[in-house]
């Protein structure tokens, strides 16, 4: 339940903006601005921040087993009085949040098989009231498999309901009428718009040219029935291509009526020769209205997607006041390290974009965008002329390996193709911005998004050659199949033996945007790498996946980091005031309520192999002990 | 009357147990952030390490350098492992067995 406590008169957002107690959707607000007005947290008490309370699912595997390895990235929902969530294993747990008691679980009794990725995935479930409508099934939670089915259960009892699909469970997949390499993972929670749940799926871009092309469906909360599709991939190509998926969270308007979504780039990842023509929604932003699913608008971020630069976080709604007047824009962070301030009611930008020229490439059979679009502000977050350049450490480490393996490698900036020498890529697909996106604070008009710097080495293997080598098409490091191509695909960390990095620190930071100026406030390293236990120095940061969350207090709160801790940061100067240790990384954004009077802050510690390799089960309540 | 050195040096062997203790816990324990890691493990082996050469210092006739020098060494970087483990008890405890050692030796063995 979503309560209007009061108008807020920010300095940089000229509209109101509803305070809420509660954390209905998957990043707090359709908005996705992963922002809690909750303020009795506050930068001076942060340090007395206490467990509530702890629990563990039990659903984890390492994948030493019989099980695949989970990848846990949940931010739970808090409506309802209670805290949802899901799990890996495909279940549903609602929890007391005053004391973290289980309330109820249903299990959806789906296969634990990684049929689409490396491991078992969720992200979480989603939620929905029918506003004024008492009884069972008034208030559902939904929850999606890696076998393409939804689920939909009673918010108050965990039964599943009757009237949604068939006995509570739809099957997404039989929409799926291309072809079928692989059911249409749902493991990103549907992004629910008034009476409609907004669905995107995932599956395996890296491994093959032809497959399921990219569609969101628009489906009705309370039957299940579907209301519209909208593809991304034109009908003559798809015999040769597909995805242009959309496997993140997506935000939305319902005043404007459109939802946003960020759309992958199209299969294989990293290899185009198959679909030289234009595939204008592939690696876009693109409106859509949320009754009819007509696209309002649509920009493309990345012309020609060779680099895996899926757009990958939901934009984050903003207003912001430019020369006196109210702007509806969004924004829209990526891999590359670029962002890009939308209006979002037209799409056109906000500050200008140049299309750059960008290098050619070299691999036969392909032809690679000669231009691309570059926003001229706000300062990216990773420089797209240079990386980092070699590690004197990680070099004397490795007796000059990272420098001759550097030199060995091509380099022309950002969007350099991958080729058969192979290709340093920087930012890779591991980010720059990963799908955690930033949060906006409504109040003082500062955006906060962490940014991973990470440096991968692209190299295309001929077919004849890769057939040689021993690889594993399923994982998204290592060798990629890219079946129907005429190469492989390597991409790795640019490591050396030690498995140090190549490149100079810091490896990730955190910044802080004034969106309206379109200037840095503050960046600074963040976390700090962990290896055998050994804390290295903070200057040097870790590679982070998920995202933060920002609260009237002034504090924000993230986990992401290498190290498997959670802090606080003081907004206005990036400060570390408070950490905790937790199980595994917390690779998702923090959920940020009050319930009963007092301020909750939850996170997750499930753990993300491409980070490392540690699982975990772990949902974490913190908050301030009594006076 | 109490000759200072042993006094030290017995000084050195108990903070080198404590320190020891804190490794173990540290190395079974979530909340520490290190819990199942190689980082405990060498802190432990490094204040078994100081322990042992105070000890054999104070019995040993022979060797006593190699022991002192040793066991300065082990100390020193246990506290440095210590530090960069972020934890304090195993810092704290491999600090003041560095200190114990340190005076013990030079205030050599008589009243």
């Amino acid at each position: 339940m979503i309560r209007l406590i009061a108008t807020l008169a920010a300095t940089a957002a000229a509209l109101p903006v509803l305070a809420q107690d509660d954390w209905t959707a998957f990043h707090g607000d359709l908005a996705a601005r992963k922002y809690a007005p909750a303020d009795q947290i506050t930068p001076e008490n942060v340090g007395r921040l206490q467990r509530a309370w702890e629990y563990h699912t039990g659903d984890l595997s390492d994948g030493s087993g019989d099980l695949p390895p989970t990848v846990w990235s949940a931010t739970p929902v808090y409506a309802n009085d209670t805290l949802y969530f899901g799990t890996p294993f495909y279940r549903i747990i609602a929890l007391d949040p005053a004391t973290g008691s289980e309330k109820w679980s249903y299990d959806s009794q789906t296969r634990l098989e990684a049929l689409t990725q490396p491991a078992l995935k969720n992200r979480g479930v989603a939620y929905w009231e029918d506003e004024g409508a008492e009884g069972a099934c008034a208030r559902m939670v939904y929850l999606g498999t890696m076998t393409a089915t939804l689920h939909a259960v009673d918010a108050d009892t965990g039964e599943p309901c009757a009237g949604f699909a068939d006995n509570g469970i739809l099957d997404v997949n039989r929409w799926n009428t291309t072809n079928d390499r692989w059911p249409l993972s749902l493991l990103q929670p549907p992004t629910v718009v008034e009476d409609t749940l907004v669905i995107g799926w995932a599956g395996k871009d890296w491994a093959m040219s032809e497959a399921p092309p990219g569609t969101v469906f628009g489906v009705d909360a309370r039957t299940g029935e579907r209301k519209w599709t909208v593809e991304f991939i034109p009908d003559e190509i798809r015999p040769r291509t597909g995805t242009a998926n959309v496997w993140t969270a997506m935000s939305a308007d319902p005043e404007l009526g459109l939802v946003y979504i960020p759309v992958s780039s199209p299969s294989p990842n990293f290899w185009g020769g198959n679909r030289t023509e234009d595939i204008p929604l592939a690696t876009s932003v693109t409106a859509v209205d949320v009754e009819t699913g007509e696209i309002a608008w649509s920009r493309q971020l990345v012309h020609h997607d060779i680099w895996d630069y899926d757009t990958n976080a939901a934009p984050t709604l903003v207003d912001l006041d430019r020369d006196g007047e109210t702007v509806h824009a969004l924004v829209q962070t990526t891999k590359q390290g670029l962002l890009y301030v939308l209006d979002r009611e037209t799409g056109e930008p906000i500050f200008d974009w140049e299309d750059r020229e960008v290098p050619a490439s070299d691999a036969e059979g392909e032809q690679a965008a000669p231009t691309q679009p570059f926003p001229t502000a706000p300062p990216p977050t990773n420089d797209p002329e240079a990386w980092p350049g070699v590690w004197w450490l990680a070099d004397l480490v490795s007796f000059g390996s990272c420098s001759r393996r550097a030199e060995a490698m091509r380099y022309d900036g950002l969007y350099t193709p991958p080729s058969v020498e192979g290709t340093i890529t920087y930012p890779a697909t591991a980010g720059g911005m990963q799908w955690g996106g930033g949060s906006f604070d409504p109040e003082t008009g500062l955006y906060y998004v962490n940014a991973s710097r990470v440096v991968q080495e692209y190299r295309l293997i001929p077919r004849e050659e890769y057939e040689d080598i021993t690889g594993d098409s399923g994982a998204e490091q290592g060798y990629s199949e890219m079946e129907g191509a005429p190469y492989g695909f390597y991409l790795m960390n640019f490591n050396n033996w030690a498995g140090m990095p190549c490149w100079k620190p810091p490896f990730g930071t955190m910044t802080a945007y004034d969106l309206a100026a379109a200037e840095k406030v503050w960046e600074k390293p963040f976390g700090q790498i962990q290896r055998y236990g050994f804390y290295m120095p903070k200057s040097w940061g870790t590679p982070t996946i998920g995202g933060p969350v920002t609260t009237g207090g002034g504090v924000i709160f993230i986990g992401a980091s290498i190290d498997a801790r959670v802090r606080a940061l003081d907004a206005g100067t990036g400060e570390e005031l408070w950490w905790d240790n937790v199980m595994a990384p917390s690779v998702s954004n923090p959920a940020v309520f009050v319930h009963e009077g007092e301020q909750y802050v939850v996170f997750v510690a499930g753990g993300n192999s491409i980070l490392k390799p540690e699982v975990g089960d772990q949902i974490v309540a913190y908050k301030l002990p009594p006076e | 009357m109490t000759h200072p050195r042993p006094v030290f040096l017995s000084a050195t062997v108990v903070a080198a147990l404590v320190g020891l203790g804190f490794s173990v816990w540290s190395y079974g324990a979530p909340m520490t952030g290190i819990d199942d890691t190689a980082g405990p493990i060498l802190t432990a082996l490094g204040h078994a390490g100081i322990a042992l050469c105070a000890v054999l210092f104070l019995v040993m006739a022979r060797g006593r350098a190699a022991w002192a020098g040793l066991g300065l060494l082990a100390a020193l970087l246990t506290s440095v492992a210590g530090f960069m483990l972020m934890q304090p008890g195993i810092t704290l405890s491999a600090l003041v067995a560095l200190g114990t050692l340190l005076i013990g030796l030079l205030l050599g063995d008589t009243a």
